[in-house]
Parts: C-alpha cells; sequence; structure tokens
C-alpha cells in the first residue's frame, strides 16, 4: 500500500516600511513503505528549503513604492527616523517562534545551568502546551521567568524582570 | 533652548522655568501609565518622569503592591502545580509589604500600619473564597512583562500584565477604598487595556477574546467584582493610537504646563507647581 507523504515549507521574512512577506511551497509524494519515510522527508526538506529561500529573494511590490505605503499613521516627530527596521513576527533564519533576544536568552540559560534541551522543551510543554520552539514571544516571556525562579537569578519584582519579553525588531 | 540643570532628586530643587531638564530618554519606552499621566497632568509628568522627583509613598499604594504580591503567588502557585494555600498566598503578601517598607517607607499614623496589614490579609482572604480564584483554567502567564514595537509609535510600548487567562485575556487587578462604579473604571482604564490587548495580539499573533478587571474592595466587608468588557475594535485601538501619538508628541516636544483640576487636590507637587512660570520671570 502506498503511502502519501505531504511536505510543507514556509518561510516569512520582515521588509522595510513595515511589511513582510512570505512564500511556502507543498508537495505530496507517495513512498512504498514506512521505512523510506524518514529519507524521503530529509530529501524533501532540503529541496523544498532551496527552493523557497531562492524565490523568497524577489520581493515583488513594497508598501510605499507607488505611494500605497500601509495604513497606519506613522509618528512624526519632525525628522527624527524612530523606525527604521522591519517588523515581524517570525525570525528570518531561524525555527523559533519567540523572538532572537528570547530564544538567545533560553540558549544562554539552558548553556549555563547545563539544562538539557529536552527538559526545557518538556516545561514548555507542560506549561503551554506546545515545544520549545514553537512558544509565541508572551508565552517564551513566562518561560523565562520560571528559568530565572528555578535557577535563582532573578530577584523578585517587577522592574528587575529580564525574563520578560522586551520586543525589538528583528 | 534647553539648559539641563540636572537637580537632585530629592524633592528639594527650585523649579523656577521649565524645561529645567530636557526629556531626552523619557521616550526609550512608553507605559499606558505614563500616557494617562501626561494626559492627566503634563506638568505632573514632567516632574515624575524627567526631573524623578520623590513622591511620598502612600500607604495604599503600598498595600497595593503587597496585595498584588499575594494574588502573583497564588495564581503562579496554581499555574505551576505548587502551593498555592492561604499561608502561601499571605506569606507572599508579608514578604512583600515588608520589602516595600524597607526600600520605600511609608510615614504611618499611629496604629495605622496595622489595620493596613489586617486589610490586606482580609481582602486577599476575600478573593481566595471568590469565584475568580476558583476558576479551572490555567494562566497562559502571570505578571507578564511584554514590550514590543509598533509602527504607529516612535517607542516602544511596554505593558505588565497581571494575569492573560485563556482566550488572551489579559486580566488587572485594582485595589480600592470604596465600590467603585464599573462602567466608569473601565473606561477610565481603557487605555490601559487596549495597550494590553495590543500587545497580547502582537506578542502572539492572536486574537484576544475580552478584557478583565476585578477590583478588591477593601469595605469593612471586602468585596470582589469581576468586570469583563469586550475587545477593543479597530476604531478603538485607532483611538488607542491618536492618544497615545498626542501625548508621545507632547513629551517629545516637551509641552509641559499645569493641568488644574479635581487631581490638584491630592497632587504632592502643588508647590512646585505654583513656581512654574513657563521661563518668564
Amino acid at each position: 500500500m502506498a503511502i502519501t507523504l505531504e511536505a510543507n515549507y514556509a518561510k516569512k521574512i520582515g521588509l522595510p516600511n513595515y511589511s513582510s512577506h512570505q512564500y511556502s511551497v507543498t508537495v505530496r509524494t507517495e513512498v512504498s513503505d514506512l521505512s523510506q519515510v524518514e529519507s524521503a522527508s530529509a530529501q524533501l526538506y532540503q529541496q523544498l528549503q532551496e527552493a523557497v529561500d531562492r524565490d523568497i529573494q524577489n520581493t515583488g511590490f513594497l508598501p510605499g513604492d507607488e505611494g500605497q505605503a500601509r495604513q497606519v499613521v506613522p509618528f512624526n516627530r519632525g525628522g527624527a527616523s524612530a523606525l527604521s527596521t522591519p517588523r515581524n513576527h517570525a525570525a528570518p533564519t531561524s525555527s523559533w517562534n519567540c523572538s532572537e533576544k528570547q530564544q538567545g536568552l533560553i540558549e544562554k540559560l539552558m548553556k549555563e545551568n547545563d539544562i538539557a534541551f529536552e527538559s526545557v522543551d518538556e516545561l514548555a510543554h507542560h506549561r503551554f502546551n506546545c515545544g520549545l520552539k514553537q512558544l509565541n514571544k508572551m508565552s517564551a516571556s513566562g518561560l523565562i521567568d520560571e528559568l530565572f525562579d528555578t535557577y535563582r537569578k532573578q530577584p523578585k519584582g517587577r522592574s528587575s524582570a529580564p525574563g520578560g519579553y522586551q520586543g525589538g525588531r528583528r | 533652548m534647553i539648559q539641563p540643570l540636572n537637580p537632585k532628586p530629592n524633592g528639594q530643587c527650585k523649579v523656577v522655568a521649565l524645561p529645567m531638564q530636557s526629556s531626552d530618554g523619557a521616550l526609550h519606552h512608553i507605559s499606558a501609565s505614563s500616557l494617562k499621566l501626561y494626559l492627566g497632568c503634563s506638568l505632573k509628568y514632567y516632574f515624575k518622569k524627567i526631573l524623578k522627583l520623590e513622591e511620598p509613598t502612600s500607604p495604599a499604594f503600598q498595600l497595593g503592591k503587597a496585595v498584588h504580591a499575594g494574588l502573583q503567588a497564588f495564581h503562579l502557585g496554581r499555574w505551576h502545580g505548587k502551593s498555592h494555600d492561604e499561608q502561601t498566598v499571605l506569606k507572599a503578601y508579608h514578604r512583600a509589604f515588608l520589602e516595600q517598607e524597607a526600600t520605600d517607607p511609608v510615614q504611618y499614623k499611629s496604629g495605622e500600619r496595622e489595620k493596613f496589614l489586617e486589610k490586606g490579609e482580609l481582602i486577599l482572604k476575600a478573593y481566595l473564597d471568590s469565584d475568580h480564584a476558583k476558576m479551572e483554567d490555567i494562566p497562559l502567564g502571570v505578571e507578564v512583562k511584554l514590550e514590543e514595537e509598533f509602527a504607529e509609535l516612535p517607542s516602544p510600548l511596554l505593558g505588565y500584565v497581571d494575569l492573560v487567562r485563556p482566550g488572551n485575556i489579559p486580566v488587572d487587578f485594582k485595589t480600592y477604598a470604596a465600590t467603585p462604579n464599573v462602567e466608569l473604571e473601565a473606561f477610565q482604564h481603557e487605555l490601559q487595556l487596549t495597550a494590553y490587548q495590543l500587545l497580547i495580539e502582537e506578542a502572539t499573533g492572536e486574537a484576544v477574546e475580552g478584557r478583565e478587571l476585578v477590583f478588591l474592595v477593601k469595605t469593612a466587608k471586602p468585596k470582589i467584582i469581576v468586570h469583563r468588557i469586550p475587545p477593543a475594535t479597530e476604531a478603538a485601538k485607532a483611538r488607542f493610537w491618536l492618544v497615545a501619538q498626542a501625548a508621545i508628541d507632547g513629551i517629545y516636544h516637551e509641552r509641559f504646563y499645569p493641568q488644574p483640576g479635581m487631581a490638584c487636590s491630592w497632587c504632592s507637587f502643588r508647590q512646585e507647581c505654583k513656581a512654574w512660570t513657563g521661563g518668564v520671570s
């Protein structure tokens, strides 16, 4: 019996003028038995990633190109360019869903305290019903707080919560 | 235009003209409370946030912070599967109260401190007995710090959310001396609740299904009043951006001037305010 394998690869990147674009490719293929799934998946992943990475470089139309900027009221402080970097929910080069800052902090805490990825991943599942890499920024903030709390490096109180998410464009 | 005089943050500097100190740095980030402070009285904002003049901490403020610590311990314990019984909550409350006293002492009248301490205990016990404390849903966040950049503002928006419930519902606990008019309070806290909604939506990429205010009323028999309101509409969000932009524009351009009103009766900067000349000697 043939087994259908469906693979999807998606990527979203930030662009100037507070815009972003994304592209995804989905393929469906058949493998003859389960033993082929692993190798077929690895091959598909590589192929799809290469395809998406190649094509996503063509950004096409950008807001502002033809006077059609995004419908926001930009803050005008008289010349200062307060916002110059793009806004982006997903880091272009990371498979983590939280911010790069949060990812860096979690990885640093894991390294400094010799915590296995699996342990933190399990904690994420317990607290947020999803894996570590799938945590959104709010959940990651809570997880970081707990890691700091567990390893006693964070004084209590609002003003000193380094685990709190501090946005920043990526 | 601006002469930075670096006044001592000890409440003793003499305000002769404004601005004495530049607002540079005041907009590293902006919170709903800062926006509200500026919009309420721009000169009070200047005294507090720019000159950083000291303001005496009120017993009610100290109590509110300690009660918040107790609530935080309760919901964190519930979430993390750790102890969150009355004893644990009261322990967190007392610890926070003592920490506050050590770092920011309050001038109590005779016997007042004990009364306040007891009030805090009673209100926490009332909360633990309330339906709100018996919620079975597990929090999505407790005392969550969120800071996000938005295209609509030149500074990142910052907020601390007391509790986030499933449905991404931000919950804010408020301690009150008397039973509040909940509709009026919801109106007055619209800016804060909309800011929380925007921050949560940005951080999660998901919708917010509602917003909740929980009033802990310190009456003789403490009361817990839960007031849930719908999520902010697009129009309400647009209103938020306009209000925030107006406040930030005023701070950036250093528009600080007296705004006489009812709030002057409890403002601790009245003397400094009286000395204001707007630069005219």
